[in-house]
């Protein structure tokens, strides 16, 4: 094997991809089937030389939003039982898989030895997310500063940065590449059962004046709210897509938020992300997170 | 059948039966003997006796007429207490009982609690049901040792500003306080401040009245209060009272 040239091949492919699909990622669209195209032609034309076990690439065509990548195998090369695991581990490796995953582009790879196909490997796009569902260890904030006496606790997403917040009503901050999850808590104006706050929560024009306050620091559109619960307690959870301005350049993210309703207090949970073809899968997370929490003094 | 035998002011009683030493005016730090023991002993210290020991608490208001002693200092202070007997099932068997005997100004002191912040909750929740009572100008909320004394009162709770708009003076028992969930200090707290700032009388509830009230002296029926609960007799009483006004 030539692991120079494999590694060329990787480097080369991983550039043209990433300078097609970085602004389309960063502006939250789909690439076209046509631009796929464009992707394959591109991969085409820097891919020379071998890659891994002495494959030889041919070419690389799309067919919708499916990339064939079509290698020449030689006379003793087999398919390695563990080959779908270790191609997603590369893509996972060379950071492709995320491109794949967010522009929802299949990939499919064809192995032939003298025109004839003696492998192949289908990777659909869903099989590359780049987040990981995993929790990390809970973290007790009962007697946190900043947590207005609440008792509960929290997992964070595993391998993920647990930071003291910054503001007066931040309790803590989530934070990784991908995005970033706060802890905030506030005074409610006053006792409520859980029972009268879902009564409250039935009126849209109170669900409207809960979900306007949560996200008034940026600017912000809406989607549809709705009342769930969480640990028992009533909880209003709705997204925004939002945009804020830094330093002169404006930065468009996506929030899922979540406001339980605790007896005198209210805790805000938001996740956020301005990878916003990746936002779907970032709030299957956030949610796995707040499912986490647990207010443990209400069985006392 | 085992036969049972107390101390009472120096004289042995008995013998009774299981059953009959339940009735007797006995306490946790009574004298029992019985065949096996080899001598008299505390009822506390008496393991297959452990359940008259701890028989559950029962509130216990001696503007009632219980508790002579206590009831004494009490009415010379013109105080509501929130007051419970622990191991004394039957009222009438509390008639003679030994009031405290310990002032409760040389056992007050200081320990964290946030007692301002039930203070401040309250005259906040108050606000919000349109009730605006006048803000006292002197305010005591302090922990005091109300169960040091030899007798068997538990005094969860202690309001002595009832009806002085001027004056809220208020003393929790730490003990009580220390064994309480969240909802148990609620309800003590906002049912002595309602004594004091609000000037409401303890409510009077029978067998069938299961409902939770802030006002109902018996704490023992507020043990398995929820926060819930809790919201909701604070409101129905701060509510009831609005309307009287």
């Amino acid at each position: 094997m030539n692991t120079t040239k494999a590694k060329l091949f990787n480097r080369s492919a991983v550039l043209a991809v990433f300078v097609l699909l970085f602004s389309f990622n960063a502006l939250g669209e789909l690439i076209s089937e046509e631009q796929i195209k464009e992707i394959a032609r591109n991969i085409t034309r820097q891919a020379g030389g071998e890659d891994t076990n002495g494959t030889k690439i041919q070419k690389v065509l799309a067919f919708g939003r499916t990339l064939h990548f079509i290698y020449d195998v030689h006379n003793q090369w087999q398919l390695s039982p563990n080959a779908k695991k270790l191609l997603i581990h590369n893509l996972n490796v060379s950071g492709t898989s995320k491109n794949w995953f967010s522009q929802k582009i299949d990939v499919r790879y064809i192995y032939t030895k003298a025109g004839t196909i003696v492998g192949t490997v289908n990777i659909k796009h869903q099989e590359l997310s780049p987040v990981s569902f995993g929790l990390g260890e809970s973290i007790d904030l009962t007697d946190h500063e900043k947590a207005k006496g609440m008792s509960f606790n929290i997992k964070p997403p595993l391998d993920w940065k647990v930071e003291e917040g910054s503001g007066p009503n931040v309790v803590k901050k989530f934070s990784s590449n991908s995005g970033v999850f706060t802890i905030v808590t506030k005074d409610a104006a006053t006792f409520q059962t859980r029972e009268q706050y879902r009564k409250l929560l039935s009126n849209p024009a109170v669900r409207d004046s809960f979900m306007s306050e949560a996200i008034s620091n940026f600017d912000c559109a809406l989607r549809e709210g709705e009342t769930v619960t969480v640990n028992s307690y009533p909880t209003l959870t709705f997204t925004a897509d939002c945009s804020i301005e830094r330093v002169g350049v404006e930065v468009n993210f996506a929030t899922q938020n979540w406001i339980v309703f605790h007896e005198d207090k209210m805790l805000m949970l938001q996740g956020l992300t301005s990878d916003l073809l990746l936002f779907e899968e970032m709030k299957k997370l956030f949610t796995v997170v707040v499912l986490s929490v647990q207010f443990p003094e209400q069985f006392n | 059948m085992k036969s049972y035998y107390f101390i009472k002011d120096g004289s042995q009683q008995g013998p009774f039966s299981l059953s009959e030493l339940k009735n007797q005016d006995i306490t946790r730090d009574t004298k029992v003997w019985f065949y096996g023991l080899e001598d008299w002993t505390k009822l506390s210290a008496i393991e297959e006796l452990e359940e008259l020991a701890w028989q559950p608490a029962r509130e216990y208001d001696a503007t009632n007429g219980r508790g002579i002693g206590f009831f004494l200092l009490i009415l010379v202070a013109g105080t509501v207490i929130f007051i419970s007997f622990l191991g004394e099932p039957d009222d009438k068997q509390n008639k003679d009982k030994t009031a405290p005997q310990t002032s409760s100004a040389n056992a007050i002191y200081d320990v964290e609690e946030d007692f301002e912040m039930y203070l401040s909750k309250f005259y906040r929740d108050a606000r919000y049901l349109g009730i605006y009572p006048p803000k006292a100008e002197t305010t005591i909320v302090k922990f005091t040792k109300l169960d040091q004394q030899e007798a068997t009162a538990h005094i969860h709770g202690v309001a002595m500003g009832m009806n002085d708009d001027n004056r809220i003076e208020i003393y929790i028992n730490p003990s009580a306080w220390a064994n309480f969930n969240k909802p148990m200090r609620y309800v003590v707290m906002y049912h002595e401040l309602a004594h004091d700032i609000l000037n409401l009388e303890h409510q009077q509830s029978d067998d069938q009245n299961t409902e939770k009230l802030l006002m109902y002296p018996d704490l023992a029926d507020y043990r398995s209060f929820t926060m819930d609960q809790f919201i909701e007799s604070y409101q129905t009483a701060f509510a009831s009272h609005a309307l009287t006004k």
